[in-house]
C-alpha cells in the first residue's frame, strides 16, 4: 500500500500541473483581442484605435509565445495572483476565500441527511429484497436520479417558501445580516451558524438554519438516490456470502446478521460515493445555489460567467479542480486503508 | 449466438422497465419525428406574392398574364439591381486581386470602394473601417460578394421560370406558377433567417397566460409553451444524442489505443484522463461555453470536450480484463488469430459495458446542458429548449405573488424533462440488467 501511496503523491504535482495547462489553455482561446479587452476598462477600449490596441498588447506580453506567457501566468499563480475579479470587485483569490465557508456550511449540513438516510434507504431495499417496499424505494431513487435539480429546487423553494413560508432564500434575513455585518458580531469560523452560536446568539442561528434548510432538501434526492442504489446492490451482494450464511445457520437473530455482519462489509463501496458526494458538494452545488440566491463558490461561478468576467471563472475552476484532486487522493488512500483486500492486492 | 441473441431479447422484452423505458422514448421519437404537425411554426407570409396567390387560387384563362405580371413586379422589386450589383462588386473583386498583388495601392482600393457606398450598393462601414482593418473589411467583402454572386444567379433562374410561364397553360400553368411562388418564398425565408426552432412571439404582454384553447400549455415571456416544448423534444434528442455519442467515440478510441498499445503510450494516454477528470465537468463545461461564446453548438463542443473520460477508463479496463481471461488464453494457445479473438471475444465483452454507460449518460446529459440553458449559458433568448422555458418559469414563480398563479410554466416543459431523462434511465438499467453477466442465472 505504501508503494500506492507514494505512486499517487508523485503523480499529484504532474495532475495539477496539467489541470493548470488546460485552463491556461481554455483562456487562451479567447483570442488576445478579448483578453486585452479584460485588462482595460471598456469605455477606454472603445476609443483605441489598432496602434494603441497593438502596443498595449505587447505591454502585457499577450503577442509572447505560449510558453511564455503560461509561465508567466504560473508565476502570478504562485504568488496567488488570479487577477481582479469584476462580480466579486475584489481579487479572484479573495472573492474566493470569502465564498469558500458558506459553500462548506452548505456541505456540512447536507452531509448527514444525505448519508444518514441514503444509507438506511439502501439497506432497508435490501433486506426486504423485490417485496413492496423495495419497490417504492426503486422508484423513489429513479425519480431522485433523473429529477433535474433546478426543476427540484424550484419546486421546493415553491412549496417551502412561497407556499408555507417556512425556509426562504438568501443566506439570512435583512436584519441578522444587519447584526452578523456589524462590528459587535466576531467571526470566529465564518460558517454562519457555529458562530452565531458562539457570540451566543441563538435567534441568528435559528435564521441561518432556516435558510438552509432548503438548499439541503433541494440537493439530497439526488444523492439519497446515489448512496441507496450503491447501498443497496452492495448490500445484496453481501447478503449471498457465505459468511452472513454461516451466520445465519448459527442461529443469530437476523437483526445481528444485518446491522454486526452484513452492513459493515456492505458500506465498503459506499464511502467512495460518500467521498465523491462531499467534492460534489464542496465544488460547487451551481444551480441550488442560484435558486437559493446563496452566496458561495457555485453561484459565484454562474454569475461570472453570465457576467463574462473570465478571470474569476478561471480561478473558481482552478480553486474547485484542486480541491477536487485533493478530495479524490484522500478517497482513494482511506479506501485502501479500509478495505484489506485492496492493501494486500 | 442466435439462441443466444434470442434469449437476451426475451429477457430484454419481459423486463417491466425495459418496456416502460421503450415506451417513454418512442413516444418522445414521435414527437420529436412529428414536431413541424403537432406545432407547425407560423412560416411567415410574404405580403408582396399575396396577390399572385389568391389569383392562382381561383385560377381562369385570362387571369394568366395578371399573374406573370405579378411574378415579374415582384422580380423587378426583389432582383432589379441584381446584376448591376454583381457586375460592380466582381470589378470590385478584381481591383481587390490586384491589390494583393501590388499593382494598385491601398488608396486605390479605397476610391473604389467609396464608388460602391456611394451608389449604395455597399454599406458605408466598409469605407469607414477600411485603414483600421483592412484584412477584415477585405474578408467581409468577399462574404457580400459571395452573397450578391448567389442572388444574381438565383434572379436568373427565376426569370427563366417566369419567362417559360407564359408559353404553357391550364392546369400545367398553375403547377409551375405555384412552383415559383414557393420558390421565391424559400428565398423570402432565407434571406430574413426564419428559423422554425426559434419560438415566436404571440402576446404582446410579457406576464404568463394560462393554459387556452389555442395555447394548450399556456405563455410564458410571449412565447407558446406547447411550441416549446414538443420543438424542444428535438434539441433535447439532438444534445444528448451528438453529445453522447461524439465522446463515447472520442473515449473508445483513447481507451482502446491506451489498452492495445500499453507502454508509455498508455501511461500518457490515462494520465491524460486522469487530468480530465480532475476538473468538476459541470463547472468546467460552463467555462469553456462561456469562453467559446454562448450558444447550442458551443456548449455541445463543451460537453464533448470534458465528457469523454468515463469511457476511456471503462473500456481500457474492460479490455486489460478480457485479455487476461481463460478462455482469451485458451484461443490464444489454440493458434486463434487476433483479429479473430478480437471480434469474437474481446468486442462483444467490452463493448456492451460501454453501450450501457452511454445510454446512462444520455439523461445525465440532456439535464447538464438544461440545466446551462437554466443559467443563461446555453441555448440562444428564444430557442426552443425545455432548460431555458424553465428559467423563464422561475422568474415568474419565485417573483409570483401567488404561488400557484403560474403553475403551468414549470409543469409542462418539467415533465417533459423528467420523463426524457426517466425514459432514457430506464433503459439503461434494463440494458444493465439484461446484459450483466452476473445477472445470467
Amino acid at each position: 500500500m505504501t508503494t500506492y501511496i507514494i505512486r499517487r503523491l508523485l503523480l499529484l504535482p504532474l495532475i495539477i500541473l496539467g489541470v493548470t495547462l488546460i485552463v491556461f489553455s481554455m483562456s487562451q482561446l479567447l483570442g488576445p483581442l478579448k483578453l486585452l479587452s479584460t485588462y482595460v476598462d471598456p469605455n477606454t477600449y472603445a476609443k483605441m484605435s489598432e496602434r494603441d490596441i497593438q502596443i498595449l498588447m505587447k505591454q502585457y506580453g499577450l503577442t509572447d509565445p505560449f510558453p511564455v506567457r503560461y509561465g508567466k501566468w504560473v508565476k502570478n499563480l504562485l504568488k496567488g495572483d488570479l487577477g481582479w475579479s469584476v462580480v466579486g470587485k475584489e481579487p479572484v483569490l479573495d472573492a474566493l476565500i470569502h465564498r469558500f465557508p458558506y459553500t462548506i456550511e452548505l456541505a456540512l449540513y447536507a452531509l448527514f441527511p444525505i448519508i444518514g438516510v441514503g444509507i438506511w434507504l439502501g439497506v432497508t431495499a435490501a433486506v426486504h429484497h423485490n417485496s413492496f417496499i423495495d419497490q417504492f424505494i426503486r422508484i423513489f431513487a429513479l425519480i431522485g436520479w433523473s429529477l433535474p435539480d433546478f426543476v427540484w429546487a424550484i419546486l421546493v423553494l415553491l412549496i417551502f417558501y412561497i407556499g408555507l413560508g417556512w425556509f426562504p432564500p438568501g443566506n439570512l434575513s435583512i436584519w441578522a445580516n444587519q447584526i452578523v455585518k456589524s462590528a459587535s458580531f466576531k467571526n470566529y469560523t465564518h460558517l454562519l451558524t457555529i458562530d452565531a452560536l458562539l457570540n451566543g446568539r441563538i435567534d441568528i442561528f435559528w435564521d441561518a438554519l432556516r435558510h438552509i434548510i432548503g438548499p439541503v432538501i433541494a440537493i439530497s434526492w439526488l444523492w439519497w438516490a446515489n448512496l441507496l442504489r450503491i447501498t443497496r446492490s452492495s448490500m445484496l451482494e453481501v447478503l449471498r456470502k457465505d459468511y452472513v450464511r454461516t451466520a445465519r445457520s448459527k442461529g443469530l437473530p437476523e437483526k445481528v446478521v444485518i446491522n454486526k455482519h452484513a452492513r459493515k462489509n456492505a458500506l465498503i463501496p459506499v464511502v467512495t460515493t460518500a467521498g465523491q458526494m462531499v467534492i460534489g458538494l464542496l465544488t460547487g452545488v451551481v444551480i441550488v445555489e442560484m435558486v437559493f440566491v446563496r452566496t458561495g463558490l457555485g453561484s459565484f461561478a454562474a454569475t461570472a460567467a453570465q457576467q463574462l468576467d473570465y478571470a474569476s471563472i478561471m480561478g473558481v475552476l482552478l480553486f474547485t479542480s484542486l480541491l477536487l484532486i485533493i478530495g479524490n487522493l484522500i478517497i482513494d488512500i482511506s479506501y485502501a486503508i479500509i478495505d484489506p483486500r485492496i492493501r494486500l492486492g | 449466438m442466435s439462441e443466444e441473441f434470442k434469449r437476451t431479447l426475451k429477457r430484454f422484452f419481459t423486463n417491466p422497465s425495459a418496456l416502460i423505458g421503450v415506451t417513454i422514448l418512442i413516444f418522445f421519437i414521435i414527437i420529436a419525428i412529428f414536431a413541424p404537425w403537432i406545432a407547425p411554426p407560423k412560416i411567415p407570409v410574404n405580403k408582396n406574392l399575396e396577390k399572385a396567390r389568391n389569383l392562382l387560387e381561383n385560377y381562369s384563362e385570362e387571369n394568366k398574364y395578371l399573374i406573370i405580371n405579378e411574378l415579374k413586379n415582384f422580380w423587378d422589386d426583389t432582383y432589379f439591381f441584381a446584376e448591376d450589383d454583381y457586375i460592380e462588386l466582381s470589378n470590385l473583386m478584381e481591383t481587390i486581386a490586384k491589390f494583393h498583388n501590388k499593382e494598385v495601392s491601398s488608396n486605390e482600393l479605397k476610391a473604389h470602394i467609396k464608388e460602391l457606398t456611394d451608389y449604395y450598393i455597399l454599406n458605408i462601414t466598409y469605407y469607414e473601417k477600411f485603414d483600421e482593418e483592412t484584412n477584415k473589411v477585405i474578408k467581409n467583402l468577399k462574404k457580400e460578394y459571395n452573397k450578391i454572386e448567389k442572388k444574381y444567379k438565383e434572379s436568373v433562374i427565376s426569370l427563366n421560370l417566369i419567362n417559360e410561364l407564359e408559353k404553357i397553360d391550364g392546369e400545367e400553368f398553375v403547377k409551375q406558377a405555384i412552383k415559383v411562388v414557393s420558390r421565391f418564398d424559400k428565398n423570402f425565408h432565407e434571406a430574413i433567417g426564419f428559423n422554425p426552432y426559434i419560438m415566436p412571439n404571440v402576446t404582446t404582454t410579457r406576464t404568463p397566460i394560462p393554459p387556452s384553447k389555442e395555447h394548450p400549455f399556456g405563455i410564458v415571456n410571449q412565447k407558446d409553451i406547447f411550441y416549446g416544448v414538443i420543438w424542444g423534444t428535438r434539441t433535447a434528442f439532438e444534445i444528448g444524442l451528438v453529445v453522447v455519442a461524439i465522446s463515447t467515440v472520442i473515449g473508445l478510441f483513447i481507451g482502446s489505443v491506451a489498452a492495445y498499445f500499453g507502454g508509455w503510450l498508455e501511461e500518457v494516454l490515462m494520465r491524460i484522463t486522469d487530468i480530465f477528470m480532475s476538473i468538476p465537468f459541470m463547472l468546467a463545461a460552463m467555462v469553456l461555453t462561456t469562453i467559446l461564446g454562448l450558444g447550442i453548438k458551443n456548449m455541445m463542443i463543451a460537453l464533448i470536450v470534458f465528457g469523454w473520460m468515463v469511457t476511456a477508463r471503462l473500456i481500457r479496463g474492460n479490455i486489460l480484463q478480457a485479455k487476461n481471461e481463460q478462455y482469451v488464453m485458451a484461443a490464444k494457445a489454440l493458434g486463434v488469430s487476433d483479429f479473430f479473438i478480437i471480434v469474437k471475444h474481446i468486442l462483444p465483452n467490452t463493448i456492451f459495458p460501454v453501450l450501457i454507460n452511454a445510454t446512462m449518460r444520455i439523461g445525465s446529459m440532456v439535464i447538464t446542458a438544461a440545466a446551462l440553458s437554466f443559467l443563461g449559458l446555453g441555448a440562444p433568448q428564444g430557442y426552443a429548449d425545455w432548460g431555458s422555458i424553465l428559467s423563464y418559469s422561475r422568474d415568474w414563480i419565485i417573483g409570483g405573488t401567488n404561488p400557484t398563479q403560474y403553475w403551468f410554466t414549470i409543469l409542462y416543459p418539467g415533465i417533459a424533462m423528467i420523463l426524457f431523462v426517466i425514459g432514457w434511465n430506464l433503459l439503461g438499467d434494463a440494458l444493465r440488467d439484461v446484459f450483466d453477466p452476473r445477472m445470467r442465472h
